[in-house]
């Protein structure tokens, strides 16, 4: 089953680590990415300023109700929460804070597990805090596939750990071999 | 089979069951948001699945308004993005001012922060002759809202919107504490009338000059967005002027040409001349 959907998840050290996670993407893809950065939640939203030209795909901040469309990054803006819909939107809301965090990881992979099952992929990396290991052991139930950074060369190994420590995930990576895998999964076949 | 599989067939069962049974109409709310109300619900009321949840529904009388409250969204904080409220303050309810009258309508009042966040500006600005409608789909929440009692911790948090969104006083003005709660001064209901209503289903009540509606239409789907629009552009003089939440636009909607963009950043909309 290809994998359509990829969720990201990242905190303390996030910045950096995305960087590299989504250098050189190249379209055309059949690839959407949500991702879910925590960050202070009065500033703006500069993420999407800051990526702009690291990779292909567009980079926008998250917009409630719109379409996912390929080879597209969504960003969840600060204080609200983002989840998949079945129907293939994307939503926000102002719920209460998961993990204390708003937007939470949890609530992302959540949304994802059961709006994409087999189709959707689950990448948590540094952290300081266990956001995402719950979220993500759905993305696992739902039979997707599940990736966590190396906690040996994550900048905060305690998010990867407590996905490790919660259930097997599929692979465990560096950040170069997570940008290789994303790679693999974009590519339309070649030629 | 995973059950997790399964969760998505069984809310949408559920929100059929509770529009058949009881006329709700959850059919057309964003189904993540929910779903993860209802996995909520799950634990509080001791059921293994969303499905037995339903079968509460249909067989327990008393058990659905209960729910409700899981299938709505209640989070909400006084003078929330205090740069709305400034708005309000210097550019929209001065603008107001100019009509004899003016009618208010808070869609999803909640448990009506926002109302009493609005009726202190209108106070501070020395606005007398309005009135405001409060809305909300669920009748428990406007029973507390009428009682203007909130949680001490909370409403000391919002202290500093309230000075953000160019409050003059200190909010414990308006407010006496005891305990670990706040109740705010029940004169400041006097030009309020609470009435519960929903916008899935019902219609228009009033005509009115603002119609401020707040992180609601977010947890809607297109569609019931458009719908929603569309009786807010009904109800609008003309002039009249609409607040969403700051994540929400009316850009995707049918009734984009019908307003002017007065505020972009705070989503404050104006009815245009001609529309309707």
């Amino acid at each position: 089953m290809s994998i359509k959907l990829v969720s990201i998840g990242a905190s303390a050290g996030g910045v950096d680590g995305l960087k590299k996670v989504l250098g050189g993407l190249k379209k055309p893809s059949k690839l959407t990415i949500l991702v879910v950065l925590h960050f202070p939640a009065d500033g703006p939203n500069l993420l999407p300023e800051i990526y702009k030209d690291i990779c292909e795909f567009d980079i926008k901040e998250a917009e409630t109700g719109e379409k996912m469309l390929p080879e597209t990054i969504y960003i969840a803006p600060p204080n609200y929460h983002l989840s998949a819909e079945e129907n293939g939107t994307i939503s926000l809301s102002i719920e209460e804070a998961v993990n204390f965090s708003r937007p939470s990881i949890d609530v992302l992979m959540d949304s994802v597990a059961v709006s994409f099952g087999e189709q959707s992929m689950g990448i948590l990396l540094t952290g300081a805090n266990h956001d995402g290991a719950l979220g993500m052991s759905r993305i696992h139930k739902c039979g997707g596939k599940t990736v966590v950074q190396d906690p040996n060369e994550a900048q905060y190994p305690a998010m990867p750990k407590s996905a490790i420590e919660l259930f097997e995930p599929d692979m465990i990576l560096t950040l170069e071999e997570i940008n290789v895998l994303i790679k693999t999964f974009c590519g339309v076949s070649n030629g | 089979m995973d059950k997790n599989d399964s969760s998505g067939l069984e809310v949408e069962l559920l929100v059929q069951a509770v529009y058949a049974r009881f006329q709700y109409d959850f059919r057309q709310y964003s189904r993540s948001s929910l779903r993860r109300r209802l996995e909520q619900a799950l634990m509080r009321f001791e059921c293994e699945s969303i499905t037995k949840l339903q079968e509460k529904i249909i067989h327990e009388p008393n058990f659905f308004p209960k729910l409700i409250p899981y299938l709505t969204v209640n989070t909400t904080e006084m003078f929330r993005d205090p740069s709305y409220f400034k708005s309000l303050r210097e550019k929209i309810f001065p603008f107001l001012q100019t009509f004899p009258s003016i009618k208010i309508w808070i869609a999803g009042c909640s448990t009506g922060e926002e109302v009493f966040s609005m009726a202190i500006i209108l106070r501070e600005l020395g606005m007398k002759k309005y009135l405001i409608y409060a809305t909300d789909i669920n009748p428990m929440n406007l029973e507390m809202a009428k009682k203007g009692i909130f949680d001490l911790d909370e409403v000391r948090k919002a202290s500093r919107n309230y000075q953000l969104s160019g409050g003059i006083t200190s909010l414990s003005d308006y407010y006496e504490a005891a305990y670990d709660s706040v109740r705010f001064n029940p004169n400041l209901l006097n030009n309020v009338v609470f009435s519960d209503h929903s916008l899935a289903t019902d219609s228009v009540f009033s005509e009115t000059h603002f119609v401020s509606c707040r992180n609601v239409l977010i947890y809607f789907e297109r569609p019931l967005q458009d719908r929603v629009l569309g009786l807010f552009k009904e109800s609008l003089t003309r002039d009249g002027f609409l607040g969403l939440g700051t994540k929400e636009t009316i850009q995707f909607s049918t009734v984009k040409n019908d307003f002017v963009v007065v505020d972009q950043e705070n989503r404050i909309y104006q009815k245009r001349r001609g529309a309707q």
